[in-house]
């Protein structure tokens, strides 16, 4: 699926890519055929509500898989290498930290609690950067201080750290070996409303001062707009549309982000989607055709026996796997 | 989870079962034991040496001659009707005729005789024993006239009517001097009763094969030992005759050194054991959950003294302070018992305190507590039954600790001597030196019972762990 | 500073402890008219060396005695022994604290002196070396295996060895014990069924520190046998749970190398828990320390118990249950401390 046509190799390409997991009651299909492009230092935001398999594919990224996956296909490729063909070595060497990075779904658990946070940040640049330890230090410090924490932090322990504030540690990690891209999973959700907009600030500004691509991850897509260039609405492991922010909230295609978007006045807490009739479906034993047609308000006979390809949306650049979009062609 | 559940999810693994299996035996056991056993067993036969003189002593289990060895068997014989009586004159002569066969190269270990409850008016009887061998040479080796009447005495009278008289032959100087007489008679063999000390049996179950008394045939066959009781009055009357040709080898599980069958002191230890283990365990989980739950509950000032006390009582090493109480108090198993539970509780009310915390700031109890149920009805009804099978999982737990902490006692000397345990054995043959000489059959079975035992309730705590946690569950199902 | 005050608070806590057992001594001892007995031993005692001294100087036998029984009245006011057992109370902690209790009744230590303190501490290396020896290669073993068999959960092995841990419960020390001397050294007469050194002991010190090594090998075998596979099995689950620990996966991420994220992430996070495990455990390994030593006849505190029982040496068995306890308390403070430099969140938090 291709999103906004742009000039130039993107940063990242994703065809097709499918993880699943093996499960007492069937394969789990987490991510099921995703594609699209990511230009050098833009942002594009996977919204979707949970256990849409958001997480799965920044993992599949990242190749971080649980013992239990029992499928990884697809391309993810990288400034022209092929994330998923390489090696284990390689794949550590050359793009782990180096070329992807990532803050995790709640990184306060992500901290090792013996250690000072200092020692921590320090690790990755001396193990992975080739620093000397005190040139590591220096740039941990320099890495604290961009992240905005006070340069006393280097010497504190995770328990003495407050969750915006471990949030910070780990940005500051994943910033330490200079990615071209960062994978930001939920990175504020574990958050109040005050915190979560300074550590979206922090954002905003390594994009626009350090050039790092993003890809951010959130089930809140009116969050997700403050920041991304793109916009992919994830449901039941598939991408159902994506598309340029705006044109994606101007005139949403799907009726999925429909429904996301209609949900934005009243969304104050971190359970918005209840209000979506029905439940999302099980992974291991998905709904024929369209995936969405059993929730969806707009369902046609069609959508219950195929499945819908993308096509494209009135808005211009965005596409959406909607039947409805193929009727109003016709 | 309910009981009959629980009981299922243990049985499903290899651990519950053979525990269930094991605890089965052990109560069986346990239950029969006191049926056929005096209840001052300890006291009356076990610690009192007469009742196991006519054992052979140190004696290995009868079926060790099964693998090769030869040891006489064991052989006991007692009447109470002559086989014969002869009558001449006033005198009677009473015969109790005992024959046996003796095929081994050892002779027997030693020989008794024991007459009991004679009763006579006016003279008084003469008691001999005479044994008789294959090639029908015999010796005469007792030989002696009860007491007669005493000034204070009246007629009749019965002798050894407690306590039967016994002639350990053996050891007996006249049995000795009647062997050393029968060898010089009937091989011309010059030697003398103490030269014979301690070779009785040797010689009266050889044929010498040269000169001198240390070249000898074992001479195998059909032996007699006839005993007599000579009366003189109509009315006198022998009321029992004993006569032991010891063996090499005792019964299921031989003997010690004393000559006690190990047998039955290691059958009154499965009561024991189960009673030490069971209510030791039982008493101390009922303290810990109730403290355990008091202190949950109710904070404040009772809350920290149970965890003060208990956080001091879990940090003072066991063994120590038992072995110095039981030393100055007295070496009674209930002392012992009460001992670990007093030490035993607190581990589970640390652990339980914990849990109904947590349960506490639980919603069903709130939700409850909301609707005036009343605070100790709440706390057994929700709060217990949560945790009920985790503590019956600790008790389980608790269980082969108690029987292991008795049992090491008791092999450092402490144990109770009115109640013989597994512990105590085991400890009378490491002192008498048993595992330095090989009496294996004195230390193994002790110890690999107490071992069993203790393993019984770890293999059903081992089965318990699904109950606790379900996530195991799951996996076993 | 604030770690300071958390490790003075646990010790105060320690010593607390070590009160109440002394407090639990002192009462059992004065109650049961034990600490008369003990007493009054020891004003004997201290009457025969005024007996001897005084013979010399006093001719007249009726002024001896006379004598000696004013100097006996003064001792026995002297120890209390002419007031009801309470009030002594605080002047027996003391006796008891600095293990003066007189003269063992049959016991005597090495070279023949019969004064508590002497036979008892002269035992302390040898259980000290004893356990420490035991502790240092069940560690070993137990870090080693747990973490082998951490990275092989579910297989053959690592099952077995969970079988193997639990069965160690029911398997005590002294019972350990005799099954090595029976099959080690009574068949097989590998090793020397206990005691120190050979009769005679060889000459020359590395054979005799050889000898010691013989002797010891069973004893610490038969330490190690019991506690290792519940060390393992502790170690093992202690590393499983932590390497399910999402610092553990995120350290994965950053793409550190296998082997800094077992030992910095894994191993080094387990310690704590495992260290408190260990110091749990603490009081079980007294013990079967306690019967090993009757078991082997090593010469160590433990077998002095069984002696002094043997011989009801009452004053010989109130300081060794003292110094155990003493022991105890004090190993179990080096944990503490242990645990507390180990885990940087528990070093703040005042309990
Ligand atoms: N290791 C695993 N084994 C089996 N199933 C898994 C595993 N991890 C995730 N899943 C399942 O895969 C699906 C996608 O999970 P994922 O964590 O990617 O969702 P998500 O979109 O990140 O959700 P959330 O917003 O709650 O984080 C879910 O149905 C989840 O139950
Ligand atoms: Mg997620």
């Amino acid at each position: 699926m291709n999103g906004r046509a742009t000039s130039g190799e993107p940063l990242l390409s994703v065809r097709g890519l499918r993880l699943s997991y093996a499960a007492e009651r069937g394969d789990v299909r987490a991510v099921d055929g995703v594609s699209f492009d990511l230009q050098a230092g833009q942002t594009l935001a996977i919204v979707g509500e949970s256990g849409s398999g958001k997480t799965s594919l920044a993992l599949a990224l990242l190749r971080l898989l649980p013992r239990n996956v029992a499928l990884l296909q697809g391309q993810a490729i990288l400034n022209g290498v092929d994330c998923l063909t390489l090696s284990d070595g390689d794949f550590r060497d050359r793009i782990r930290w180096r070329q992807i990075s990532m803050v995790f779904q709640g990184a306060a658990e992500s901290l090792n609690p013996i250690y000072k946070v200092g020692h921590q940040v320090r690790e990755v640049l001396t193990a992975r950067g080739g620093h000397s330890r005190a040139a590591a230090d220096g740039r941990a410090k320099e890495l604290l201080d961009m992240v905005r924490l006070p340069p006393e932090t280097f010497n504190r322990y995770p328990h003495e750290l407050s969750g915006g504030m471990k949030q910070r540690v780990a940005v500051a990690s994943a910033l330490a070996l200079n990615p071209p891209l960062i994978l930001l999973d939920e990175p504020t959700s574990a958050l109040d409303v005050g915190v979560q907009a300074q550590i979206m600030n922090l954002f905003k500004r390594f994009k626009a001062n350090l050039g790092v691509a993003s890809i951010f991850i959130s089930h809140d897509i009116a969050l997700a707009s403050d920041l991304a260039d793109t916009i992919g609405v994830m449901y039941a492991g598939r991408i159902v549309e994506i598309g340029s922010t705006e044109d994606v909230l101007r005139a949403p295609s799907h009726p999925y982000t429909q429904k996301l978007l209609a949900a934005i006045p009243r969304l104050r807490s971190d359970a918005p989607l209840e209000f979506i009739p029905g439940a999302p479906p099980d992974l291991s034993d998905p709904p024929s055709g369209c995936r969405f047609h059993p929730r969806c308000a707009f369902v046609m006979e069609r959508c219950r026996s195929e499945s819908p390809p993308d096509l494209p949306s009135q808005s211009g650049s965005a596409v959406a796997a909607c039947w409805l979009l193929d009727e109003g062609a016709s | 989870m309910r009981p009959g559940e629980a009981l299922r999810v243990v049985l499903r693994s290899g651990s519950g079962r053979l525990g269930m299996g094991l605890l089965a035996v052990l109560v069986l056991v346990s239950v029969l034991v006191p049926f056929f056993y005096p209840l001052d067993f300890g006291l009356r036969f076990w610690n009192n040496p007469i009742a196991w003189a006519d054992n052979p002593k140190a004696a290995p289990p009868a079926w060790t001659n099964l693998l090769g060895d030869t040891a006489p068997r064991h052989r006991v014989f007692d009447a109470e009707q002559p086989t014969g009586t002869i009558d001449a004159g006033s005198a009677r002569i009473r015969q109790f005729a005992f024959t046996f066969s003796h095929q081994t190269v050892e002779p027997p270990t030693f020989l008794s005789v024991s007459i009991g409850a004679v009763t006579f008016h006016e003279r008084p009887p003469i008691l001999s024993m005479t044994l008789t061998r294959p090639d029908g040479r015999s010796a005469t080796l007792l030989q002696e006239a009860v007491r007669g009447l005493r000034p204070d005495e009246t007629s009749p009278v019965t002798r050894f009517a407690d306590e039967p008289r016994r002639v350990y032959l053996t050891g007996d100087a006249a049995a000795l001097g009647a062997a050393a007489d029968f060898l010089l008679r009937e091989f011309d063999l010059r030697t003398s009763g103490t030269e014979l000390q301690g070779r009785l049996e040797e010689v009266l179950f050889s044929m010498p094969t040269g000169e001198g008394v240390d070249s000898l045939a074992p001479l195998n066959g059909e032996y007699t030992a006839t005993i007599r009781v000579i009366t003189y009055d109509p009315r006198d009357s022998v009321q029992s005759v004993r006569f032991v040709a010891a063996g090499g080898v005792y019964g299921l599980m031989g003997t010690d050194t004393q000559g006690r069958d190990l047998a039955t002191g290691l059958l009154f230890g499965f009561p024991v054991a189960l009673l030490i283990g069971v209510l030791t365990s039982v008493a101390a989980t009922i303290l810990g959950t109730f403290f355990g739950i008091l202190s949950g509950f109710s904070g404040g000032r009772t809350d920290t003294i149970i965890q003060r006390v208990s956080d001091v009582m879990t940090n003072i090493p066991l063994l120590p302070i038992l072995i110095f109480l039981i030393f100055v108090l007295g070496q009674k198993l209930w002392l012992v018992m009460t001992i670990l539970v007093i030490f035993g509780w607190p581990g589970l009310t640390i652990i339980l305190r914990s849990m109904v915390l947590q349960v506490r700031s639980g919603q069903l109890v709130e939700a409850t507590q909301a609707l005036g149920a009343s605070r100790w009805r709440i706390m057994f009804r929700h709060v217990f039954f949560q945790m009920a099978p985790f503590i019956v999982a600790q008790m389980i737990f608790f269980t082969p600790a108690a029987i292991l902490a008795e049992a090491g006692l008791s092999f450092l000397g402490l144990g109770d001597p009115s109640l013989p345990t597994w512990g105590q054995i085991l400890e009378q043959g490491f002192r008498t030196g048993a595992i330095f000489i090989g009496y294996w059959w004195w230390i193994l079975p002790p110890g690999i019972l107490i071992v069993i035992t203790a393993m019984t309730f770890v293999l059903l705590a081992l089965a318990m762990e699904p109950v606790l946690n379900p996530r195991l569950r799951e996996r076993a199902a | 500073m604030a770690l300071a005050y958390t490790l003075g608070l646990r010790a105060l806590s320690l010593v607390g402890v070590l009160f109440v057992v002394l407090l639990l001594v002192v009462v059992t001892l004065g109650a049961t008219g034990f600490s008369d007995r003990m007493l009054t031993a020891i004003v004997s005692e201290e009457m025969r060396g005024t007996r001897q001294a005084l013979a010399e100087t006093i001719k007249d036998p009726e002024r001896l005695e006379e004598t000696l029984r004013e100097r006996r009245a003064e001792l026995e006011e002297f120890y209390g022994l002419d007031r009801p057992w309470y009030t002594r109370l605080p002047a027996m902690v003391g006796r008891v604290l600095t293990l003066d209790l007189g003269a063992a009744r049959n016991l005597r230590s090495f070279d023949g002196s019969s004064r508590v303190t002497d036979i008892v501490l002269e035992r302390v290396p040898y259980s000290i070396m004893l356990v420490t020896t035991s502790l240092v290669i069940t560690a070993v073993i137990g870090l080693w295996l747990g973490a082998k068999l951490a990275t092989r959960v579910g297989t053959r092995s690592d099952r077995l060895t969970s079988y193997l841990a639990a069965a160690s419960n029911a398997l005590p020390a002294w019972w350990a014990g005799i099954l090595l001397i029976l099959v080690l050294s009574f068949q097989l007469r590998i090793f020397p069924s206990g005691g120190l050194y050979s009769s005679p002991p060889p000459e020359g010190g590395l054979l005799r520190f050889m000898d010691l090594m013989w002797h010891a090998a069973l004893p610490i075998l038969t330490l190690v046998l019991v506690s290792v596979g519940a060390w393992t099995y502790v170690v093992r689950t202690m590393l499983l749970n932590t390497a399910q620990e999402f610092h553990v996966t995120a350290a994965r991420a950053r793409g550190l190398p296998e082997g800094q994220v077992m030992r910095r992430h894994i191993l080094r996070v387990a310690a704590p828990p495992i260290a408190t495990n260990i110091i749990l455990a603490l009081t079980g390994s007294i013990g079967g320390a306690i019967l090993t030593e009757t078991v082997f006849n090593w010469p160590g505190m433990g077998r002095l118990y069984f002696d002094a029982i043997t011989t009801a040496d009452e004053a010989v068995i109130v300081a060794l249950t003292f110094l155990f306890t003493l022991m105890y308390i004090t190993a179990r403070f080096v944990l503490e401390v242990l645990y507390v430099v180990l885990d940087p969140r528990v070093r703040y938090t005042a309990q």
